[in-house]
């Protein structure tokens, strides 16, 4: 492993609460200048991890690393860290510049040179022209640019980003995603940040750490932990996912409600699972040649604008979800007989969950 | 109940206009009054001033010699401003005292603040005359202090404590702590955990987040809690009284001794026009100070 | 702002807190002193309970006060819940601030200044309409309820700020009239400070020495005037038995509060509101 690939580095990280691990034996290395994502449903323990990396949050095992330097016993004042808060946290009696201007104030740096930084971040942030302003009078999405302004003026190794998004509304978000990733790569910062929300971790993050009750389940770049999960519920946190449990017959092959499907890795004999997404199901209106498509009876349908959302019925089988292009007219009725099936790599066969 | 009341106005004037009158007749009409008498003479009289009812040439009665003498006689400047002095003196000490009991009940376990916060404030629901004079018996020559440290050997002598300066500072601390801590907790617990947080992470030390955010987030109850004990401090009349010395000037007992002791209705009068004067500006600063943390927290 | 406390906070609050607490404890210890002296113990004895109880005339200066401050504690109580509805649910009228002002003034005015005003203001009336005639119970509860209903203002305009309206919109709609819609709805929410208020305004009364000073007159001596005159020269410990029974009462009147805080946390926030403390 490269210097720039343990750039930050984890090992066994730790903590609990009254007895209650809410982080729990967590490794993970992340890549200099990689923007990692933690996801995770509520109180899975991204906050908590994050707050340990900051030092606002007692390690109770393992270590931190960064760039090579131990940063366990550094209180939050001496680490070359910055974190930009959930709600923001900025100095309501200070004013946006002076806010800025905080940080830089703290390492000595004398006026002139202070000045300048802190023109030069809200430049990078488009805030140049609110410098005077309180953060009162500034609108959510410029607040969180005067955040990141100010916690990217220490030149930090590395940027925490606790739910950067979660104070804005749905459309702003989108927009300020898509800023917020350009910033992060003209900059070139290894940057952890925490989310809830998937689409915001895969628009955003090179690599995702899906967490689940204080552990990290699993890691990797958005498409593979999105096209291979491995466990229940990793396949159904990063969307709408179809498990389906069967007997496999060989490693291509399972059995479901009476067929052969394709699928790859089962280990024969063995009860498994496998999870398939809605778009990878191929529907059709009459029987293929093989046999061994699934047969069912479309129960309802949901007009999502460019795709519609089938609700299928098959026998033996929890309801499955399909989703198809197209127009309406392609879209077979409530009630008419159709056949499911799919490629053998988009039926990923799932570990048990731990 | 904004809707209701347009359909009824009479309703409304009602609510606004019964406090009013009473105020009015009795706070504000009253300090006409004193006014008034501050200006007229002095007479071996009951009421014990030259009359102004019923006389055409009243005004010409008036006379500024009660503002004269306040002037020319050495001991009122003198009790103004040992009065401020004294209030000025014992503000910062409560200051000092009610800062760490505020900030350490705004950083307790949510569950303790509120009985913390009764804890501070159940001595003030006791008797303020009681409370002042429980100090009597300790601060005494034969006091509990006095004797603990004769017992101890430390001193062989009674230290003096009661009747002087030191007494009267005591006596306003102990008696106006919980006005300076209320406010204070008010802001300091207002004060989102996640700013100290983010200076911390922007590499303040404990004692920078302390001075830079801290204290500028207080101080609006930092100024609140001043007023309030500074205030009612300058014109305190019982602790001096029961506490303080012989010597121990101060403006609400010259006040009390003009009136009951020499029957100067006028001269006290005229001092309490004075120190309501002089009161004016931190009472301006109070009010304002309220109407802005009023707007702040709508 | 919650963080751990620091033992150097801990250390300094329980200071604090004893600087407190340990005077008045020390009032109740002296209470059941045989001697007459703070310094020696005498052993324990109730004999200044029963000396209390015997001296006429603390016994009825004590029945004069309880007289004029439940009276003036349920006139401040009308007064100061019409100052908070104006100054909270009237919307802005003309004068507005300044009726703010006037009302809460008498909280910081020092005493000996409303005192002697208001007694200027009696002895001019009793001059020109010969009303009232003489000064007594009636002048202290005038004196009283102006003061007093600064501080029930305080506590209802609070209470009444977090009241929401849509309750009593809601009873406007359902065809209340607003009076009705008052006593029905609003009435019954606030009831809580409206007690704390009484309350506050009945144990300033009671507590009050200076004001009471200047406005009464023969006949009406009222107990803070009886106390003040014996401690004056010095420590008494009949006083000593008064205050440990007053205190007893408060310690009861808080625990009950505390109580209620426990089990309507909306209510204890009144409870402890600035405004609900008695300076005097
Ligand atoms: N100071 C604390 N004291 C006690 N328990 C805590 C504390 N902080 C966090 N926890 C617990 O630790 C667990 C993880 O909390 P954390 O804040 O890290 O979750 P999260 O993943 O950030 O959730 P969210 O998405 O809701 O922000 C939760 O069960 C939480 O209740
Ligand atoms: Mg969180």
């Amino acid at each position: 492993m490269s210097a720039d690939e343990g750039f930050l580095s984890l090992r066994a990280l730790a903590r609990s609460f009254d007895g209650v691990g809410a982080v729990a034996h967590v490794d993970l290395d992340v890549a200099r200048s990689e923007v990692f994502a933690l996801l995770g449903p509520s109180g899975c323990g991204k906050s908590t991890l994050l707050r340990m990396l900051a030092g606002l949050e007692r390690i109770d095992a393992g270590s931190i690393r960064l760039d090579g330097e131990v940063l366990n016993d550094q209180p939050a004042h001496k680490r070359p860290v910055n974190m930009m808060f959930q709600a923001y946290a900025l100095f309501p009696h200070l004013s946006v510049a002076d806010n800025v201007a905080f940080g830089l104030r703290q390492m000595g740096m004398n006026a002139t040179r202070i000045r300048a930084r802190v023109e030069e971040m809200l430049e990078l942030v488009r805030m140049s022209d609110h410098a005077a302003r309180r953060p009162h009078q500034l609108s959510g999405g410029q607040q969180q640019r005067v955040a990141l302004a100010r916690s990217l003026a220490r030149e930090p190794k590395l940027l925490l980003l606790d739910e950067p998004m979660a104070a804005l509304d749905r459309q702003l978000r989108v927009q300020m995603q898509r800023e917020l990733r350009e910033i992060l790569r003209s900059i070139q910062i290894t940057c952890v940040l925490v989310t809830h929300d998937r689409d915001e971790a895969m628009t955003m993050a090179d690599r995702i750490g899906l967490m689940q009750a204080g552990r990290l389940v699993q890691v990797g770049p958005p498409e593979e932990v999105y096209d291979r999960p491995r466990t229940r519920f990793a396949a159904a946190f990063l969307g709408q996912v179809n498990l389906l449990e069967g007997v496999a017959e060989s490693a291509e092959r399972i059995r479901l409600a009476g067929r052969l499907l394709p699928t790859r890795g089962a280990v024969p004999g063995v009860l498994t699972t496998v999870a398939v997404r809605p778009e990878a199901i191929e529907l059709h209106l009459s029987a293929p040649a093989h046999g061994q498509a699934l047969e069912g009876t479309v129960r309802g349908a949901e007009y999502m604008g460019a795709h519609r959302v089938l609700e299928v019925a098959v026998a033996g089988l929890p309801q499955l979800a399909v989703i198809i292009a197209g127009s309406a007219q392609k879209t077979p009725p409530v009630g008419s007989a159709v056949w499911l099936d799919w490629w053998a790599d988009d039926a990923v066969v799932l570990e048990p969950d731990t | 109940m904004k809707g209701g009341d347009a359909t009824r106005p009479w309703g409304r004037w009602l609510v606004i206009g019964i406090p009013l009158v009473w105020l009015t007749l009795f706070f504000l009409l009253p300090f006409g009054i004193v006014l008034k008498i501050s200006l007229s003479q002095g007479a071996l009289a009951i009421p014990p001033f030259q009359p102004w009812f019923g006389m055409e040439d009243q005004w010409l009665n008036a006379t500024l010699a009660n503002f004269r003498f306040l002037l020319t006689d050495n001991l009122y400047a003198a009790a103004y401003l040992n009065s401020l002095k004294i209030a000025a003196v014992a503000t910062f000490a409560c200051l000092l005292m009610g800062f760490p009991l505020a900030l350490g009940i705004a950083r307790a376990a949510p569950r303790w603040q509120a009985v913390l916060l009764l804890l501070v404030i159940v001595p003030s629901w006791t008797s303020f005359l009681i409370r002042v004079y429980a100090w009597m018996g300790i601060l005494g020559n034969t006091g509990v202090i006095n004797t603990l440290l004769l017992w101890l050997g430390l001193i062989d002598q009674p230290v003096v404590m009661l009747r002087t300066d030191f007494a009267v500072y005591v006596g306003i601390v102990y008696a106006y702590l919980p006005f300076m801590v209320l406010p204070l907790y008010a802001t300091l617990v207002r004060i989102e955990p996640a700013l100290l947080e983010a200076a911390a992470d922007l590499g303040a030390g404990p004692a920078t987040v302390f001075l830079r955010i801290v204290l500028p987030l207080a101080a609006g109850g930092i100024l609140a809690g001043c007023m309030l004990v500074f205030i009612p401090a300058i014109g305190e009349f019982v602790i001096p009284e029961l506490l303080g010395g012989a010597d121990t000037l101060m403006i609400g007992k010259v006040l009390w001794q003009e009136f009951f002791n020499n029957r100067a209705w006028p001269l006290a009068s005229a001092v309490a026009v004075v120190l309501l004067g002089l009161l004016l500006a931190p009472l301006w600063l109070f009010h304002h100070q309220q109407a802005r943390s009023m707007a702040l927290h709508r | 702002m919650t963080r751990g406390l620091s033992p150097a906070l801990r250390v300094a609050m329980i200071a604090v807190f004893v600087f407190l607490y340990a005077p008045m404890l020390l009032l109740v210890i002296y209470s059941f002193n045989e001697s007459r002296l703070v310094t020696v113990w005498a052993g324990f004895s109730t004999r200044w309970y029963g000396e209390l109880f015997r001296d006429r005339q603390m016994m009825s200066a004590l029945w004069v006060s309880l007289r004029v401050a439940s009276m003036a504690a349920t006139t401040a109580v009308v007064l100061g819940t019409l100052a908070a509805i104006a100054l909270t649910r009237l919307g802005p009228f003309r004068g507005r601030g300044a009726f703010g002002m006037l009302v809460t003034a008498p909280l910081l005015i020092p005493e000996v200044i409303t005192g002697l005003s208001l007694l200027l203001l009696f002895v001019a009336m009793g001059q020109l309409i010969g009303w009232p005639a003489e000064r007594g119970m009636l002048t202290v509860w005038i004196a009283h309820v102006t003061f007093a209903t600064a501080f029930v203002t305080v506590v209802v305009a609070a209470r009444l700020a977090q009241f929401d309206r849509a309750l009593y919109e809601a009873a406007l709609d359902l065809g209340a009239t607003p009076f009705r819609a008052f006593a029905q709805v609003v009435l019954p929410v606030i009831a809580p400070a409206l007690g704390a208020g009484w309350l506050l305004a009945f144990t300033l009364s009671l507590d009050d020495l200076v004001i009471a000073s200047f406005t009464s007159g023969p006949g009406a001596t009222t107990l803070p005037m009886v106390v003040f005159s014996s401690v004056r020269l010095g420590v008494s410990p009949k006083v000593n038995a008064l205050a440990t029974l007053l205190m007893a009462f408060v310690l009861l009147a808080a625990l009950l509060s505390w109580w209620l805080m426990r089990r309507r946390a909306s209510a204890g926030a009144a409870m402890v509101s600035p405004g609900n403390m008695s300076r005097r």
